[in-house]
């Protein structure tokens, strides 16, 4: 078993030093997911205790949260070098529309919001 | 053969009972007359009371009546009707103003009688229609009743002229072209005939009047009958605007033929029992409801009451209801129509009739004593040993004076419904309870003319008997109208129930095993209540005589409610019950402190990010920094942070519109400064890429 647990480490720590070579920008946009995930999971967790009411705004601060996950993670993937398929797309672009398209899901959930 | 007899038979009942079935109440023109006379006809500030004949019929009421005709109003009608009879005006407004003239004694001194004889004169020879001759001929008969000196030219000719226009049936027509012929117009031409009479200057041929006098026969011929006695006349509606109804028919007759009898010299052909018929159907109208029924009514009977053929009498009773008790006596008048004293008579009670038209055999015929200050006969009833109840007495009257009885109109057998009340005797009233095998029974009496209550208890095994008497003053067994014993429960539910009667007793036997399911199986308190009603009994009986205890058993799940209760028609206009209204219970909300908290927890992963990006070396070397660029970026991330405050703001207070308003504004000022800077930004790195 101690293999096992020095298998384990060693895959982190080579998964940690494969990491560190990724570029600034896109850490932070991991940073931000991870950021937005860990947000609404705490919500999902205060539902969990206090029970669904009010359902809409549940929704609407839980939609939000993934909704902008998602769209990092878009935006992550235009913005990525090593990928092929946007390489002629320049990364402002990429980030003039993760910032309109989070701009329209701010309004439609503060609408939701209630 | 068996048929005629039968036929015979059946005759003489329906004539029998013509004769013997009451009629309504009768009475003479009195006082009540007058007052609703003066109701009716009441003049206008001129003094008329519209058209010239609506004033002539209400003066004509007053006039016999006996009523006021001197007030000062009047003046002014001698005046309009002066002035009328001045210029020229129809017949008929001649005929009427003349009438008034008459009646209210106008000063003549202003009116050209002559003139006026000479139109009426014109007119009787040119007249082309019956209402023509008869309006000018009653014209000139007035103003010789006037005093003047007139004098019918052609009396013969204006005879033959009415007697032209008569039918064999004994009715007249209007005029030479119509055909349909009138009763009404029988009336208005047999008074013509009679002013023609008077009129005349030589006296008319008697064969022409005997042959007027066949006439007038075969018109009472077809003279109509209620089954009381009263006669009257009556024509088919044939004509609804001709149509006059009844009494104006029966009017025309009665003063055509009244008027007739006095011109002529031999006695009509006509019994007296019609004309008492005719005097007993104006009567029997009571008090008219229009004007002109009530000159109509007053008119005819003031003819009948002098007329040369017979004077009806009629016999009515002031008070048909007599007291026993108070030792009444029956009295009976008999007078003229009008009220005015007859000669010296006889009347006698013949026959007293129970309602089932048997007759009352311990009564024997007996004649009433006269009263000669009052007017009135009378006889005294305890004598005759009536008992209580509702009788039809019998009378006939007869006129002393052997000659007399030829000139008044009396009737055979008069008819009148009468009352006799009493004071009716409650005897062995009791009241008891007992058990369902009779062997014991509490037996409490009931003294009705007390005022005490008794009280009583009972059980659903038990059984309730109430017994009592009643006998009328005479001694006889009383059997009233209506004997209802009532319980009333305290909630107010009541049952009712009827005695039955056996032999001289009324009991009422209630068991109460029977009817704990008729109670509703409701215990308590029961008032009971006793009501004895008749039209006879003076000493009717509706009291509470007491209250009974009843224990009945519980009701099963199935039996019948008790009837819901009459609610008080008002209590809905009263407060009616609160309502308390049941709102959506607000949902359970988490404790605040608990809210608060999990907010705060919310905002650890902000921090979370910013440490996290101080630590992978965020920083702010790709900010431009030549001034317009600048600008540009600083304004493009002031431009999303002003994006976001408006999102905060329509989340705490902004409606959707106006932030979509200005979303639209920002909106398009962010995307405008964002491509610039973001292109400047490509640009740079493109740059740099290059380079």
């Amino acid at each position: 078993m101690a293999k096992g647990t020095n298998d384990a480490q060693l895959l982190v720590q080579s998964l940690r030093k494969a990491y560190a070579a990724t570029p600034t920008s896109l850490k932070i946009i991991d940073l931000y997911v991870v950021y937005a995930v860990a947000t609404a999971l705490i919500q999902v967790a205060y539902m969990a205790m206090v029970g669904s009411f009010p359902f809409n705004s549940f929704l609407s601060g839980v939609l939000s949260c993934v909704g902008t996950a998602v769209l990092a993670v878009c935006l992550r993937i235009q913005v990525n070098k090593d990928n092929k398929e946007f390489k002629d797309l320049p990364p402002e672009r990429a980030f003039a529309d993760f910032v309109l398209c989070n701009l329209v899901l701010h309004l439609v959930i503060m609408n939701f919001l209630g | 053969m068996a048929k005629p007899l039968v036929l015979h038979l059946l005759l003489l009942l329906i004539c029998g009972s013509a004769l013997l079935s009451s009629g309504s109440v009768i009475h003479p023109i009195s006082d009540a007359h007058r007052s609703a006379a003066t109701e009716f006809f009441v003049p206008a500030a001129d003094g008329s009371f519209g058209s010239l004949e609506e004033t002539y019929e209400a003066l004509r009421t007053f006039q016999i009546l006996g009523l006021d005709r001197s007030s000062a109003k009047f003046e002014g009608t001698c005046k309009t009707v002066s002035e009328k009879l001045s210029s020229p005006t129809t017949t008929k407004d001649l005929y009427h103003a003349l009438k008034i003239t008459a009646i209210l004694g106008c000063r003549t001194e202003s009116i050209e009688f002559d003139g006026i004889t000479s139109r009426l004169q014109t007119a009787v020879k040119d007249a082309s229609s019956l209402l023509e001759l008869y309006y000018s001929l009653g014209g000139l008969l007035t103003v010789k009743e006037q005093g003047k000196d007139v004098i019918l030219s052609d009396a013969d000719g204006t005879f033959q002229a009415i007697k032209a226009l008569s039918q064999s049936d004994g009715r007249w027509r209007y005029d030479k072209d119509s055909t349909g012929s009138s009763a009404f117009a029988a009336g208005i031409a047999l008074e013509a005939l009679a002013s023609v009479v008077s009129l005349a200057g030589s006296d008319i041929d008697q064969s022409k009047i005997a042959v007027v006098r066949k006439d007038i026969t075969k018109l009472f011929d077809r003279i109509k009958h209620y089954d009381d006695g009263t006669l009257y006349f009556d024509e088919k509606n044939v004509d609804p605007d001709q149509y006059k109804g009844p009494l104006a028919t029966s009017a025309s007759i009665t003063s055509g033929v009244t008027a007739f009898a006095a011109v002529s010299s031999e006695k009509l052909n006509i019994g007296g029992e019609k004309i008492l018929g005719l005097a007993k159907f104006f009567l029997s109208i009571g008090i008219p409801g229009t004007a002109k029924d009530f000159f109509y009514q007053i008119n005819s009977l003031a003819s009948l009451e002098n007329n040369r053929i017979s004077i009806p009498l009629v016999l009515s009773l002031p008070a048909t209801v007599l007291s026993l008790t108070a030792k009444d006596q029956l009295k009976v008048e008999v007078t003229t129509v009008f009220g005015s004293h007859a000669p010296s008579l006889a009347v006698s009670l013949l026959k007293v009739l129970t309602p089932d038209s048997k007759e009352v055999t311990s009564f024997e015929k007996k004649e009433l004593e006269y009263d000669p200050e009052n007017r009135i006969h009378f006889l005294d009833l305890s004598p005759l040993k009536i008992d209580v109840g509702k009788y039809s007495l019998i009378f006939k009257v007869s006129v002393n004076d052997p000659e007399g009885a030829d000139l008044y109109a009396t009737g055979d057998q008069i008819i009148v419904t009468a009352f006799l009340t009493g004071f009716i005797k409650v005897d062995k009233a009791e009241i008891a309870v007992s058990d369902s095998d009779a062997a014991s029974e509490s037996v409490q009496k009931l003294d009705l003319s007390k005022e005490s209550l008794i009280s009583l208890s009972a059980n659903h095994l038990q059984k309730l008997r109430l017994s009592l008497q009643l006998t009328t003053p005479l001694g006889h067994s009383f059997k009233p109208h209506q004997m209802v014993v009532k319980f009333r429960h305290e909630s107010k539910v009541e049952h009712l129930f009827v005695p039955e009667t056996s032999s001289r007793q009324y009991k009422l036997v209630l068991n109460f095993l029977g009817l704990v399911e008729k109670f509703y199986y409701l215990s308590g308190r029961y008032e009971i209540e006793l009501a004895v009603g008749d039209a006879v009994m003076e000493n009717s009986i509706l009291r509470s005589i007491g209250s009974i205890e009843l224990d009945l058993p519980e009701a099963p799940e199935k039996a019948a409610k008790p009837p819901a209760q009459p609610v008080d028609p008002l209590s809905r206009f009263g407060p009616k019950e609160e309502i308390s209204h049941i709102f959506r219970a607000p949902e359970k909300r988490p404790p605040q402190g608990l809210s608060l908290g999990f907010m705060g927890l919310t905002i650890l992963p902000l921090l979370a990010f910013l440490i996290g990006l101080l630590r992978i070396g965020v920083n702010f070397k790709g900010f431009p920094t030549s001034a317009a660029p600048a600008t540009f970026a600083i304004l493009f991330h002031g431009g999303i942070g002003a994006v976001l405050l408006l999102y905060v703001l329509f989340w705490l207070k902004l409606d959707l519109f106006t932030t979509l308003k200005a979303l639209g504004f920002l909106g398009v000022f962010l995307l405008f400064v964002g491509h610039r800077t973001l292109s400047y930004l490509a640009s740079t790195s493109a740059k740099q890429k290059t380079a």
